[in-house]
């Protein structure tokens, strides 16, 4: 009888350790603050780099020291960036000078994650 | 007879006004091309600009501002705050994007500016015509380096208006200067053959009597219309809110600090973002790839987990059969 309630409480609390295992975070805790990060990002441009337009794939928090609130995953039209008098061969532009407000928005849905609060 | 001398008058007086015109023609052209060179040597006591600037008009709740560090060498650092919707008291405090250059190195965010990452400045950025877009804001520091190379233009082309306006262009350069006669500068211009304008006007109060003109607001222009770029057809008007100037010799090069700018090194060759101390925060792809699987998108973890909790059902059920059976 005791070892029958030992076996059912092993075989209960294998696939708990597994899970805990497979997905425990490498690092240990989470960091406390997130940026708001554009990934994916796609470029249009010509070979000047004159003018260029960035457009997030998605926006996620990640690392960083501004924001300590990560809000789950949503999906929304973005604003692109667009800027003017940047420098380097398209698709490699950079820098210039950002045409705000924004002109452009991506052309559908893209993932989101709100990063907000305040980081000591 | 009355009619022939009334035109031989007639053609006698526009030759008088075509003669007069020429001469003052010549006259101003030799003193535009003085003038230039007064300019530069007005402005060579200008060592570095500090500007600040609140973009005019905005929607209810927005805010924008483009603050800017320039000095004579051209070094600078320009900073964009930008709130869209004004919820934070502290919009800024943090720049949505900015541009560092310190002669050699550019360090440009990605907006929102939580990341930047470094480029060797392109060469010739500052061996020639048109220089950095972010000098055509706050062009006083560097107008000697622009006038330099406006004089080198072989098709500069100088005009004056009776007003004691003077406006020096070069195509070539993609450079076009306008200043007057109390040496103010009224417009910067980076244009092209193509129809790329850039140029920012300058406003300045009436009556003033600065050593150096001190503009008080700014009209920026942008077009483009190649059939390859985004359009652009942008207007936008700013309040000039701070100007402070540093005597040549007594400035210093904006310095670059990513803590107070709260901004990370991204390194696009391995998509490593490094904390300001150096240390590695986190790897791009490696961190896209860990929310992917956070959310269930084409992983094997999803699966994983369900069989996981089948399972675990199953043991449960099976541990309680027995211990009934048992019992």
């Amino acid at each position: 009888m005791r070892y029958t309630i030992i076996l059912s409480v092993a075989l209960t609390m294998l696939p708990l350790a597994v899970t805990a295992v497979v997905f425990a975070r490498p690092g240990g805790a989470p960091p406390a603050c997130w940026e708001r990060k554009e990934l994916n990002n796609s470029i249009q441009c010509d070979g000047s780099c004159t003018s260029y337009t960035v457009c997030p794939g998605r926006i996620l928090c990640m690392p960083g020291s501004t924001n300590n609130y990560a809000s789950p995953i949503t999906y929304s039209i973005q604003p692109c960036h667009t800027y003017t008098g940047g420098t380097g061969a398209c698709p490699a532009c950079g820098g210039g000078v950002l045409v705000i407000p924004d002109v452009i928005t991506t052309p559908g849905p893209i993932p989101v994650q709100s990063c907000s609060g305040g980081c000591p | 007879m009355r009619t022939k001398r009334h035109g031989s008058s007639a053609l006698a007086g526009t030759f008088a006004a075509l003669s007069i015109c020429a001469s003052w023609s010549r006259a101003q052209d030799a003193a535009s091309a003085t003038d230039l060179r007064r300019l530069s040597a007005r402005y060579a006591q200008v060592g570095a600009v500090r500007l600040r600037l609140a973009m005019k008009d905005t929607a209810p709740n927005l805010g924008i501002e483009r603050h800017l560090d320039v000095t004579q060498s051209g070094r600078f650092l320009a900073k964009d705050y930008y709130q869209p919707q004004a919820r934070l008291a502290d919009w800024l405090a943090v720049p949505h994007y900015f541009v560092h250059f310190d002669g050699h190195v550019m360090r440009i965010a990605q907006p929102p500016g939580g990341t930047y990452e470094e480029r060797p400045a392109p060469p010739g950025l500052m061996g020639g015509p048109p220089g950095p877009i972010q000098w055509t804001y706050c062009p006083w520091p560097v107008i000697p380096k622009l006038v330099e190379w406006l004089e080198k233009a072989p098709d500069l082309h100088i005009t004056v208006s009776r007003e004691g306006e003077y406006s020096a262009t070069s195509v070539q350069s993609m450079l076009a200067l306008d200043w007057n006669n109390s040496g103010r500068i009224q417009r910067v211009a980076r244009e092209e053959a193509t129809g790329y304008v850039f140029a920012v006007s300058f406003g300045y109060a009436e009556g003033e009597a600065e050593s150096l003109p001190r503009p008080i607001s700014l009209h920026e222009t942008i077009r483009s219309e190649p059939a390859s770029r985004v359009k652009l057809e942008s207007d936008h008007d700013y309040n000039v809110i701070a100007f402070d100037i540093a005597a040549a010799g007594s400035e210093s090069d904006p310095a670059f600090d990513p803590v107070a700018l709260k901004t990370n090194r991204f390194d696009p060759k391995t998509k490593d973002v490094f904390a300001p101390d150096g240390s590695k925060l986190y790897n791009e792809d490696s961190a896209m790839a860990a929310f992917d699987a956070a959310a269930g998108k084409g992983t094997w973890r999803p699966w994983l987990l369900g069989l996981i909790g089948a399972a675990a059902v199953l043991s449960v059920i099976a541990s309680y059969r027995r211990l009934k059976r048992g019992a």
